[in-house]
């Protein structure tokens, strides 16, 4: 059967096939889900940031134009409300009374498993500073163009490619460090 | 940055002009040290490529349950608020009616009973809603106002007992 694209679903939505909106909640919630967790390093606000940005999403489809991608403007918002999140108050009182997830989950594995080695580059990309790794998943894991990414974080595609440039040498830096270069490369 | 790693970053990036792609290939063939640069470079490129989201987030069930009790709670806000105004007009109505069709008809039947205390009000009135008398508005009316009115009372002592309830039983 043939794939239905963001804006089939999207207008099969606003004629009234509520439920078609599950179709771009499947498309979109593991990618999203990714960089929410870089963001607050922790799986429960990351599902809760997740929630709320889909809903939001639903919600504000009648004034979505088509003008830039269904994609494009979703990370937007799921960027946009990530951030809010990790700026309040309440959550920085939160992080300094416990301590960050990621660490604990994601430790880099030995093993040479394709599994492994996509999991470890991941992990590795989440120990870059945030704007780095933001760019970094959305570039290479999610598939989004430096422009597309210039979008989402209000950057201008020079200073997208400069933070992509020095993040792969970042993150070259870190192989060295973690003594991973041979698992992973 | 200096200017090979910019090459290697245009090459992996797909955007070597070819006058700089020349430039790339020379420092790739005089310098070893560029050569392994760029092997390792593309390397870890093409794996970051392959690389996956750890994560299975299965949020499409708990999305659609908050769309639709955000949705039943917007379509109830609606008739809230189609409520309150139409509950704002009938008790403009109402007063418009109390305060001049009332006096007026009263004088016409009683026309020793001095009604001229009610003048300053009758005048606020209107002024106010005056646009209703312009408009010549029939008898049934002020009915349909007063009915709206009693209608409007009994939804929304429903809606708050229904309110209520929901409290009570949390």
């Amino acid at each position: 059967m043939k794939e239905l694209s963001d804006r089939e679903i999207i207008d099969s939505v606003l004629s009234g096939k509520k439920e078609n909106f599950t179709i771009l909640v499947k498309r979109y919630e593991k990618r999203a889900y990714s960089l929410l967790f870089r963001m607050t390093r922790n799986h429960e606000d990351a599902e809760e940031v997740l929630q709320d940005s889909f809903v939001k999403a639903y919600f504000a489809l009648p004034g979505f134009k088509g003008e830039a991608k269904f994609s494009t403007w979703f990370y937007r918002i799921v960027y946009n409300a990530g951030l809010s999140m990790v700026t309040s108050k309440a959550y920085k009182m939160k992080q300094q009374m416990s301590s960050p997830e990621s660490e604990e989950a994601f430790g880099v594995e030995n093993s040479g498993s394709v599994d492994n080695k996509n999991k470890n580059l991941y992990f590795l990309m989440n120990q870059l500073p945030v704007k780095n790794s933001l760019v970094m998943i959305m570039y290479y894991i999610d598939g989004l163009s430096l422009k597309e990414i210039g979008e989402v974080l209000g950057l201008s595609l020079q200073n997208t490619k400069v933070i992509l440039y020095r993040s792969r040498e970042k993150l070259k830096e870190l192989l060295t460090k973690e003594e991973t270069a041979e698992i992973l490369l | 940055m200096n200017r090979s790693d910019e090459l290697i970053n245009k090459y992996l990036d797909n955007e070597l002009s070819e006058a700089e792609s020349g430039e790339l290939e020379n420092l790739v063939q005089s310098d070893q040290e560029i050569h392994s640069e760029l092997d390792r470079s593309a390397k870890l490129h093409s794996n970051l490529k392959l690389a996956d989201h750890p994560f299975e987030p299965n949020l499409s069930r708990k999305v659609m349950d908050t769309i639709l009790v955000k949705s039943a709670e917007k379509a109830e806000k609606n008739i809230i608020y189609g409520i309150i105004i139409f509950f704002a007009f009938s008790i403009a109505g109402l007063f418009y009616w109390l305060f001049n069709g009332v006096t007026d008809q009263t004088a016409s039947v009683l026309p020793d009973v001095d009604l001229s205390f009610l003048s300053p009000v009758t005048e606020y009135y209107n002024r106010s809603i005056g646009f209703l008398n312009s408009a010549e508005l029939p008898e049934s009316t002020y009915i349909l106002l007063a009915v709206g009115a009693v209608v409007t009372f009994y939804l929304l002592y429903e809606h708050h007992r229904e309110v209520r309830t929901l409290i009570i039983k949390k």
